[in-house]
C-alpha cells in the first residue's frame, strides 16, 4: 500500500495544502525525502498521515486553528492494484469517507494495512525519535519474548492469544472436567429432572398393569363382605317375622272361626252387589218418570179443550198472500193509470203532428209512411256519396278553369322542339366550339413552330410541299458515308503505313544487296553454272586442243570457277543473309505494288463519296464542302420541320372542320330560331326556346290531365242520379229526391216517429194490464168477504182488505196453537207407553235377583250380600295370617307351623335379633370400606386419561440432549480449533523468527558500518535474549554499553527487518520516519538510507528531515529519490 | 356412492420431534406434540368429509412406546371415528409388531385390527358402488426379513381390493429390510390399490394399480423435510380411483440453502426473505429449518464466527413463522487474507489435522463418559462413526479457528 496523494484540507494550520508522492521512475526506489525547516509542519505531516489512516484522535493537539468539526484529511491510495480515495473527519463514527462524502460501508483500509492497528503501526512503521526509542527498548526488554513481540507488532496479529483463550474459555463454559459449574452439568441436571417430572406424569403399561389387578382384588374383597353381610341380614329377618307371627296367633284363630258361617250362606252372582244398586236406582228412576208423564197428559188435554176454531176462516186463510200481492198492485195501478193516461194522450198528439209533417200536411198513416230497412239503408249511403260526388265534380270544373288560364303558347313545333334538342345535344356532346377554339391555338403555335423551324433549314428556302417534294439521300445512306468515308481514310493512311514499311524494308534489302552485288553474283547459281560451263567448256577446249594457250585459258576459267566456289564457301552465311534479302526485297516490292492498287481503290472510293455529298449539298444550298455531320443534321432538321408543318396542318383541317361544322348549325339554328346571331348566342336563344316549349308541353299534358278527371266526376254524379232515383222509388220520400240534403232529417225524423208510436202501444199495454190488476183485486177481496159473510165497504176494497186481512191472521194464529197441543200430547201417550214396557222389565229381572238371593225385597237382598262380605273378609285374613304364620315357621304344614310358633319364647328371639342388628352395621361398614377401595382402584385407571404432558415432556427431555449433543460438538471444534491454531501459530512464529532475525542482523552490521557482526539470540536467565555481537566477536548486550546513536541504529534495524517480514507476506504499509537518524554521523546515515533505499523497493518510505545535509547523502544512497521540499 | 378412505401410515404417535429450535419454550409449547396434534387433524379430516375408511399401515406408534397415555389418547381418537361410523383398518409394522401397549388398547367396534398370522380380509358392502375388500397383514416381530406378499389372498371378486402392506420395498443400502418385496410384484397381485408404509418419504409408485407411499404425515426431524401429507382415495362407482394429497402436518421441516454475500445485514435480508419464502411454501402453520449459507470470503468469516447471534437475530425477526434450529456455513475455500494464510496453511497441513484428529478422539472419549446414556450414540456408536466425528470435529474446529482469527471485530467497522 503505498500513499499517492496527501491533502490536509483543514488540519493543524494547513489549509488545503496538497502533497503528492509519485511512484518511482525505471527501478529507483519508493522514498521520498521531505525536507523542511523548523516550523515547518513536519511533525502535522506525520501525525495527520496516521490520523488519516487510523482516525483523529478524541483530542487531536491539531484542531487548534480548524474546529474539530470541520477537521479534515484527504488521501490517495494504491493498494496491489486498486486506487482508492477516502477522507477523514474527525467525528465518533463512520469518520472516514468517500471523498465526495459518502459513508463507507465498510473500513477499506483494514484490509489494506495487513491488520494492523495504530498501537502496532505506531511502534513498527511509524517512527520519531520517541517510537523508536520506546518501541525498541520495548523490544528487547520483552528478552525470551523478542520474537515474539517483534513478529507480533509486525503481522498486526497481537490479540491472537486474546481470541484463542476467549475461544477455550467458551469451551470450557460448555464443559470443564475439573469445572463445577457448566453448561453441560446443567443441561444433564435439567435432563433428569425432566425425566422425573414425566415418570410422575406419565403411567407406563407395567404400571398400567398393577393399577388394574388392585382394582381386580378389591372389587372380589367388596363382593365378599357384601355377602356376608346379605346372609346376616337374612337371618334376622327370619327371626323378626316368627316374632310378629307369634304376636298374630290369636287373631288367626277368630278368623277361622268366622269363616265357617260361610257354609249357611247362599253363592250369590259375581256382581250381585252391583246388580242390586243398579236395581234400586232403575226402580226409582222408573217411578218418578211414569208419575211425571201422567201429569203432563192430564194437563194439556186441559189447554186442548179451551181452544174453539172456525175452519172456514182457516181455509180462507191460505189466500191471504195472493191477496197481499194483489192489494200492492192494486196500489200501484191506483197510482199510475193516470200518469200513464197523459204520457199516452201526448204521444198520440205527437204522432199525428209528425204524420202531417212527414206526409206534407196530408192525413196519412204513419204506418204508410214506413220504409224498407234496406231501401233506408241505400238512401242514406247514396246521401253520403251525394256531396262527395258534387264536390268532386266542382274541383274538376275549377281546375279545368285554372289550367287552362295559366295554358302557353308552344313557341316550337314538335319538329322543331326535337330538332333542337339534337343538335344542341350534339353542340354540347361533341364540345363543338371548344374544339373550334383548341384546333385554332394549336394550329396559330404550330405556324410560329414551323417557321423556326424552316429558319434552321437555311440558307435553304421555300415552303413545306418544296421541302416535302426534296429527293435527298436517306438518312441512313448519309450515315453509311459518313462512316464509310472514315473507314476509308482510316485504310487509307493504314495502307500508306503499311506501304511505307514495305518500302522501307525493301530499301533496307536493296541496299544489303546493292552493297554486296558482288557477292550477289557469286550466289547466282547462273553464274556459277556460267563459270562451271566455260570451266569444262575451257578444259573441253583445252583438252582438245591442249595447249597452253587452252591450258592458260582453262587455268583462267578453272580458276575463275574455283574463286568463285571458295568466294561463295567463305561466304556462305553471308550468301545466306542476301539470299532471304533478296527475297525480302522481292517480296516487299511485290507488296507495295499491291498496296499502290489497293490505295488508288480506296481513293477512288473517297473521292466518290465527297462528290456525292457535295452535290447533295449544293442542291441544298450549301457549300459544297460541307461536312457529312452537318448534313445529317440538317436531314434531321427537315424531318423535324416536316413533323411539325404535318403538325400544323392537321391542326388546321380540325379546325377548318370545326369551323364548317359551326357554320352549318348556324344555319340551321337561324333557320328555326328565326334569329341571326353567332353559335353560342344562338345555343343560348335555343336553351331558352326549349326551356319555353317545355313549360307549355307541360301545361298542355296537365289540362289534358284535368279534362278526362272532370268527365270522370261528371260521369259518376250521373250514375248516381239513376240510383238516387231508383231508390227513392215512389214513396212519399221521392219528394225529396231533388233536395238529398234533407234526407237524413226526414229519415230521423221517421225514426222518431216509429219510437213514439211503439211508445203509444206499450203505454196502452201498461195502462190495460192495471186496470186488470185492479179489477182482479176487487174481486178478490169481495169473494173472500162474501165467502166469510163480512160485511164490507165496497167503496174503499182496501179498508175492506185491510179488516180481513186482520181476521185471518188471528184465526191463523189460533189454528196454530192447537196443532202445536195435539202434536206435543201425543208424543206424551208414547212416553208413557214406553216408561210401562221398561217397568216391565225391570220387574222381570228384579224377580230373577231376588230368587238368586233366596229373598223377597230388595232391601232383604242387600242384607244378605253385606253378610257374605263380612265373612270373606274373615276368609282371606285367616289365610294371610296362615301364609305369614307358614313363613315365619318356615314349613308348608300349618299345624306343624303352629306347633313351633306356640314353642316360641318371644324375648327369647327379640334379644337374638338385636344381637343380629350389630352385627349386620359391622359388615355393612365393611363392604362400604371395599367399596371405597374398588372406587379408588377404578378412579386410579380413570385417571391416567390420554393428556399429552407426558409426551412433551418426552420432546423436551429429546430437546435437551439435542442440545447436549450439539453443545459438545460445538465445544470440542472449539478446543479442537483454539488446539490447531496455537500449535500453527507457534511453528509460524519460529519460522519467522529466525527469518527475521537474519535480517535485522544483517541490517545492523551494515548500519554499523561493520563495527557489529551482527545479532543472535541466546538462551538467558530470562528466557531467550538477544545479543549485539562486535567487531570483535564480543557480546556487547544493552544498556550502558551502547552509544544512543548505536542503540537507535539497533532498534531501526529491528523495524528493518519487521517491515521486510511484513513484506513477505502482503504489500506493507507506507513506513514514515520523523528525523531519526539525527544520531548517526554521515556514513551511518548513508548505510541507513540505503537500507530505506532497499524497503522502497518492497513498499514506501517517507523521510522527513530538516537537516540540508541528509539531502545529498540522500540523494547520493537512494538512486531515484523524490525531494519535497515544505 | 362413492367411497372414501384416508391412506397414511408412520405415525409414530408421540414420537419426540428432534431440533434445536425446540429451545426456544414458545415453539416448544407449540410443537411438542405435534405427532398428536396431526394424528388429531387427520381424524377430523375423515370426520368432516364423511370417509368411510381411515387405514394406517404400519407404525402407529413406537416400540419404546410404553405410555398408556398414548394408547388411551389413540383409543379416544379412534373412538370418534368409530361412533361417526368411520372404519378405521390399523396393520402393524416394525415399529408397533411387539409394543406394549398394543393389548392395552381399548379398540372399538369399527377398527379392525388385522393379525399377524395371515392376512384377512375386511370386506365393506357399498351402497351402489361396489364392495370395497381390504386385505391386510401386521408383522408378527420387529423384523421380518421375508417377502409377505406370498401370504395375501388373490383379489376378491366383484369388488374392488386394497392391499395394506407395510414394506421397505426393494430396500436401500444401510437400512435393514422389511419385508422386501419389488413395486412389480405389488402391481402383479391384482388388487386396485396397495396401501404401503414404512418409507417416510411420500412416493406414488404406479397409477395401475395404485401403489402409493403416503410418507410419514408429521415430520419429526430436518430429515424428514419438505411438505407432508396423507392420501385421500375415492373410489367412485365405476370402481375408478381418484387419488389426492391433504397437508395436515402442523409444523413442516425444511432445509433452506442460501448464497449471501456483502455485509451482515445484507445476509439477514438474504435469509429473511428466504424464511418467508419457504415458510409460505411449507403447507404447514409453521417451518422448522435448517439454513445452509454459502458466503463470501469475510462474510462468510464473520457468520461462522458469530453464526448463534445471526440465528438470534433471525429467530427473534421471523419467529412464529419459521425458526431456525441451525445454521450451517459453508466452508470457505480460500485462505484468509493477511498474515494469517500462513498459519492457516499450517493449520491444514496434512499431519497437522491427523494430530488434531486423533486429539479429537480422546476428547470424545473423554466426554462420553460423562453424557447421558442417550446422547452417547449422537457421538459416534461405533469406530468407524467416531472416525468420522472426529474427522469432522477436527476440520470444523480449524475453520472455526480461522473464523475466529479473521473475522474483523464489528468494534472496528
Amino acid at each position: 500500500m503505498r500513499v499517492e496523494r496527501l491533502n490536509l484540507v483543514r488540519f493543524g494550520k494547513f489549509t488545503d495544502y496538497e502533497l503528492e508522492f509519485p511512484s518511482p521512475k525505471n527501478e529507483g526506489s519508493d522514498v521520498h525525502l521531505i525536507y523542511g525547516p523548523n516550523e515547518a509542519g513536519k511533525s502535522t505531516l506525520f501525525a495527520a498521515i496516521l490520523d488519516l489512516m487510523f482516525g483523529i484522535p478524541d483530542r487531536s493537539p491539531y484542531g487548534f486553528m480548524h474546529d474539530y468539526s470541520v477537521m479534515r484529511i484527504e488521501g490517495g491510495f494504491l493498494h496491489k492494484k486498486d486506487k482508492i480515495e477516502l477522507a477523514r473527519v474527525k467525528r465518533r463514527h463512520a469518520d472516514l469517507v468517500g471523498i465526495d462524502d459518502r459513508p463507507l460501508n465498510h473500513d477499506p483500509l483494514i484490509g489494506m494495512l495487513g491488520g494492523l492497528d495504530r498501537a502496532g503501526y505506531r511502534a513498527m512503521f511509524s517512527l520519531d525519535e520517541t517510537s523508536l526509542e520506546a518501541g525498541g527498548r520495548e523490544l528487547l526488554q520483552a528478552n525470551g519474548d523478542f520474537g515474539r513481540i517483534l513478529f507480533s507488532a509486525s503481522s498486526g496479529l497481537s490479540d491472537l492469544s486474546h481470541r484463542l483463550k476467549q475461544m477455550d474459555a467458551e469451551a470450557d463454559a460448555f464443559y470443564r472436567r475439573s469445572g463445577r459449574q457448566n453448561r453441560l452439568r446443567t443441561l444433564i441436571e435439567t435432563l433428569d429432572a425432566l425425566k422425573k417430572d414425566q415418570e410422575t406424569h406419565d403411567v407406563n403399561a407395567t404400571n398400567f398393569d398393577r393399577l388394574i389387578e388392585t382394582r381386580e382384588i378389591a372389587k372380589i374383597s367388596r363382593q365378599e363382605a357384601e355377602e356376608e353381610e346379605k346372609i346376616a341380614r337374612e337371618k334376622q329377618a327370619i327371626l323378626k317375622r316368627r316374632l310378629t307371627a307369634c304376636s298374630k296367633l290369636q287373631d288367626y284363630r277368630t278368623a277361622i272361626a268366622a269363616v265357617d258361617r260361610l257354609r249357611d250362606l247362599p253363592e250369590p252372582p259375581l256382581d250381585a252387589r252391583t246388580q242390586l244398586e243398579l236395581l234400586r236406582d232403575n226402580e226409582s228412576t222408573l217411578k218418578t218418570r211414569h208419575t211425571e208423564t201422567e201429569r203432563r197428559i192430564a194437563a194439556q188435554k186441559e189447554k186442548l179443550a179451551a181452544i174453539e176454531i172456525n175452519a172456514t176462516i182457516v181455509a180462507a186463510s191460505h189466500q191471504i198472500e195472493t191477496i197481499t200481492d194483489l192489494a200492492s198492485r192494486y196500489r200501484t195501478a191506483t197510482q199510475d193509470i193516470p200518469k200513464r193516461q197523459r204520457s199516452l194522450d201526448e204521444t198520440v198528439a205527437e204522432i199525428s203532428a209528425r204524420t202531417r209533417k212527414l206526409s206534407n200536411g196530408k192525413e196519412a198513416k204513419p204506418h204508410s209512411l214506413f220504409l224498407e230497412i234496406e231501401q233506408t239503408a241505400k238512401i242514406l249511403e247514396l246521401t253520403r256519396d251525394w256531396p262527395v260526388l258534387c264536390e268532386r265534380v266542382k274541383q274538376a270544373q275549377s281546375e279545368v278553369t285554372r289550367a287552362e288560364a295559366t295554358k302557353h303558347d308552344c313557341p316550337l313545333s314538335d319538329a322543331e322542339y326535337a330538332r333542337l334538342k339534337t343538335i344542341l345535344y350534339s353542340i354540347r356532346s361533341t364540345e363543338l366550339l371548344n374544339r373550334y377554339q383548341q384546333a385554332l391555338n394549336e394550329e396559330r403555335v404550330l405556324e410560329i413552330e414551323v417557321i423556326s423551324a424552316f429558319d434552321r433549314l437555311a440558307p435553304w428556302e421555300g415552303n413545306g410541299e418544296d421541302l416535302k417534294s426534296l429527293k435527298l439521300p436517306a438518312r441512313s445512306i448519309l450515315e453509311t458515308w459518313k462512316n464509310d468515308l472514315v473507314s476509308l481514310r482510316l485504310r487509307k493512311a493504314n495502307i500508306q503505313d503499311l506501304m511505307d514499311s514495305a518500302r522501307s524494308r525493301y530499301a533496307v534489302a536493296k541496299a544489303n544487296l546493292d552493297a554486296n552485288r558482288d557477292l550477289t553474283a557469286i550466289s547466282d547459281q547462273n553464274a556459277l553454272a556460267e563459270l562451271k560451263f566455260r570451266r569444262d567448256e575451257a578444259w573441253g577446249h583445252h583438252r582438245d586442243t591442249l595447249t597452253a594457250e587452252t591450258a592458260d585459258i582453262f587455268a583462267t576459267e578453272m580458276l575463275a570457277f574455283d574463286e568463285a566456289i571458295d568466294t561463295k564457301i567463305a561466304n556462305t552465311s553471308k550468301l545466306a543473309d542476301l539470299d532471304l534479302a533478296k527475297k525480302v526485297a522481292a517480296e516487299e516490292n511485290a507488296k507495295v505494288t499491291d498496296l499502290q492498287v489497293s490505295l488508288k481503290e480506296c481513293q477512288n472510293n473517297i473521292s466518290e463519296i465527297i462528290t456525292t455529298l457535295a452535290d447533295v449539298s449544293e442542291k441544298l444550298g450549301l457549300d459544297r464542302n460541307t461536312a457529312p455531320e452537318t448534313l445529317i443534321q440538317w436531314t434531321e432538321n427537315r424531318e423535324e420541320s416536316l413533323a411539325i408543318n404535318r403538325k400544323k396542318n392537321e391542326a388546321l383541317s380540325l379546325r377548318v372542320a370545326a369551323e364548317r361544322e359551326i357554320k352549318n348549325n348556324v344555319q340551321i339554328l337561324s333557320k328555326i330560331l328565326n334569329v341571326e346571331e353567332d353559335l353560342a348566342t344562338l345555343v343560348d336563344v335555343a336553351d331558352t326556346r326549349l326551356r319555353e316549349a317545355e313549360i307549355a308541353r307541360e301545361g298542355r299534358d296537365v289540362l289534358r290531365t284535368r279534362k278526362t278527371l272532370l268527365l270522370k266526376a261528371e260521369e259518376d254524379l250521373e250514375v248516381w242520379t239513376t240510383r238516387w232515383a231508383e231508390a227513392l222509388g215512389s214513396s212519399w220520400i221521392s219528394s225529396f229526391s231533388k233536395a238529398p240534403q234533407l234526407i237524413p232529417d226526414a229519415l230521423s225524423e221517421l225514426r222518431e216517429l216509429e219510437n213514439l208510436i211503439a211508445k203509444q202501444e206499450d203505454l196502452e199495454t201498461r195502462i190495460r194490464h192495471m186496470t186488470d190488476d185492479k179489477d182482479a183485486f176487487v174481486a178478490k177481496v169481495r169473494g173472500i168477504s162474501n165467502d166469510l159473510n163480512l160485511t164490507i165497504d165496497q167503496s174503499d176494497p182496501e179498508i175492506g182488505y185491510e179488516l180481513l186481512k186482520a181476521r185471518l191472521i188471528e184465526e191463523q194464529k189460533s189454528a196454530d196453537q192447537f196443532e202445536t197441543l195435539e202434536n206435543s200430547l201425543a208424543s206424551e201417550f208414547d212416553t208413557a207407553s214406553e216408561i210401562q214396557k221398561e217397568i216391565e222389565e225391570h220387574n222381570v229381572v228384579k224377580e230373577q235377583f231376588l230368587k238368586s238371593l233366596g229373598v223377597k225385597s230388595l232391601s232383604d237382598a242387600n242384607q244378605v250380600l253385606e253378610e257374605i262380605t263380612q265373612v270373606k273378609k274373615s276368609a282371606e285374613t285367616a289365610a294371610n295370617l296362615e301364609r305369614e304364620i307358614l313363613q315365619a315357621a318356615g314349613t308348608e304344614n300349618p299345624d306343624e307351623a303352629l306347633e313351633l310358633l306356640q314353642s316360641l319364647d318371644s324375648s327369647s328371639l327379640e334379644a337374638e335379633i338385636a344381637t343380629l342388628d350389630s352385627k349386620i352395621t359391622a359388615l355393612a361398614e365393611a363392604t362400604r370400606e371395599r367399596h371405597a377401595d374398588l372406587r379408588e382402584a377404578q378412579n386410579a385407571l380413570d385417571a391416567i386419561g390420554g393428556d399429552s404432558v407426558a409426551a412433551a415432556l418426552q420432546t423436551r427431555k429429546q430437546t435437551v440432549l439435542e442440545e447436549i449433543i450439539d453443545g459438545t460438538k460445538k465445544a470440542l471444534r472449539l478446543r479442537l480449533g483454539a488446539l490447531a491454531a496455537k500449535t500453527a501459530i507457534e511453528s509460524f512464529r519460529s519460522e519467522q523468527q529466525s527469518d527475521m532475525l537474519k535480517v535485522a542482523s544483517e541490517a545492523f552490521e551494515k548500519i554499523t558500518c561493520g563495527a557489529y557482526k551482527g545479532l543472535r539470540t541466546q538462551s538467558g536467565s530470562k528466557g531467550e535474549e538477544l545479543i549485539a555481537i562486535d567487531a570483535n566477536g564480543a557480546s556487547r548486550i544493552e544498556d550502558g554499553q551502547m552509544s544512543a546513536g548505536t542503540r537507535a541504529q539497533l532498534y531501526l534495524a529491528l523495524r528493518v527487518a519487521g517491515f521486510h517480514t511484513f513484506a513477505d507476506e502482503t504489500p506493507p504499509p507506507p513506513f514514515i520516519a520523523d528525523d531519526i537518524f539525527e544520531t548517526f554521523d554521515d556514513n551511518r546515515a548513508r548505510e541507513a538510507f540505503d537500507l530505506l533505499a532497499g524497503m522502497g523497493k518492497r513498499g514506501q518510505v517517507l523521510y522527513l528531515t530538516h537537516h540540508q545535509h541528509l539531502l545529498d547523502i540522500a540523494t547520493e544512497a537512494v538512486p531515484g529519490v523524490n525531494i519535497i521540499r515544505l | 356412492m362413492a367411497f372414501r378412505f384416508v391412506h397414511t401410515a408412520d405415525i409414530h404417535l408421540d414420537s419426540p420431534l428432534k431440533s434445536l429450535a425446540l429451545r426456544n419454550q414458545t415453539l416448544a409449547e407449540e410443537v411438542e406434540t405435534a405427532t398428536r396434534s396431526t394424528f388429531r387433524k387427520i381424524v377430523n379430516l375423515c370426520l368432516d368429509e364423511d370417509i368411510d375408511a381411515l387405514l394406517i399401515a404400519g407404525d402407529l406408534y413406537d416400540g419404546e412406546q410404553t405410555s398408556i397415555k398414548t394408547a388411551s389418547f389413540l383409543s379416544g381418537e379412534l373412538r370418534r371415528l368409530s361412533e361417526a361410523g368411520v372404519y378405521v383398518c390399523i396393520i402393524r409394522g416394525n415399529h408397533d409388531a411387539r409394543a406394549k401397549i398394543t393389548d392395552k388398547l381399548d379398540l372399538p367396534e369399527k377398527v379392525k385390527n388385522f393379525g399377524a398370522r395371515a392376512a384377512e380380509t375386511l370386506v365393506i358392502e357399498n351402497q351402489n358402488g361396489p364392495k370395497i375388500a381390504i386385505n391386510g397383514l401386521s408383522f408378527p416381530n420387529r423384523h421380518v426379513p421375508e417377502n409377505l406378499l406370498r401370504k395375501y389372498p388373490s383379489p376378491t371378486n366383484d369388488a374392488v381390493n386394497i392391499g395394506m402392506l407395510h414394506t421397505s420395498l426393494a430396500g436401500a443400502d444401510g437400512h435393514d429390510v422389511y419385508a422386501p418385496c419389488s413395486v412389480q410384484e405389488l402391481i402383479d397381485h391384482g388388487y386396485d390399490y396397495w396401501a404401503l408404509g414404512h418409507i417416510h418419504k411420500r412416493q406414488v409408485h404406479s397409477e395401475k394399480p395404485f401403489v402409493v407411499m403416503p410418507g410419514i404425515p408429521q415430520g419429526r426431524h430436518i430429515n424428514e423435510s419438505g411438505p407432508k401429507s396423507v392420501t385421500l382415495i375415492t373410489v367412485g362407482d365405476d370402481r375408478s380411483l381418484t387419488v389426492e394429497e391433504r397437508f395436515l402436518a402442523t409444523t413442516a421441516f425444511m432445509p433452506i440453502h442460501i448464497t449471501v454475500s456483502g455485509s451482515w445485514s445484507d445476509a439477514r435480508v438474504a435469509a429473511e426473505s428466504a424464511l418467508k419464502n419457504a415458510a409460505e411454501k411449507c403447507y404447514s402453520e409453521r417451518l422448522i429449518t435448517r439454513l445452509y449459507i454459502e458466503a463470501n470470503d469475510n462474510l462468510s468469516w464473520q457468520l461462522r464466527r458469530d453464526g448463534d447471534l445471526f440465528l438470534e437475530e433471525l429467530n427473534s425477526a421471523s419467529g412464529s413463522v419459521a425458526w431456525i434450529e441451525k445454521i450451517d456455513i459453508s466452508k470457505s475455500t480460500s485462505t484468509p487474507s493477511g498474515p494469517i494464510s500462513r498459519i492457516a496453511e499450517l493449520m491444514r497441513q496434512k499431519n497437522a489435522e491427523i494430530a488434531l484428529k486423533a486429539e479429537a478422539i480422546n476428547m470424545l472419549n473423554d466426554l462420553v463418559r460423562v453424557l447421558p446414556p442417550q446422547a452417547r450414540d449422537a457421538l459416534g456408536d461405533s469406530e468407524t462413526e467416531q472416525m468420522k466425528l472426529a474427522e469432522e470435529l477436527a476440520s470444523d474446529g480449524i475453520t472455526d479457528a480461522l473464523a475466529r482469527l479473521s473475522a474483523i471485530d464489528e468494534e472496528r467497522q
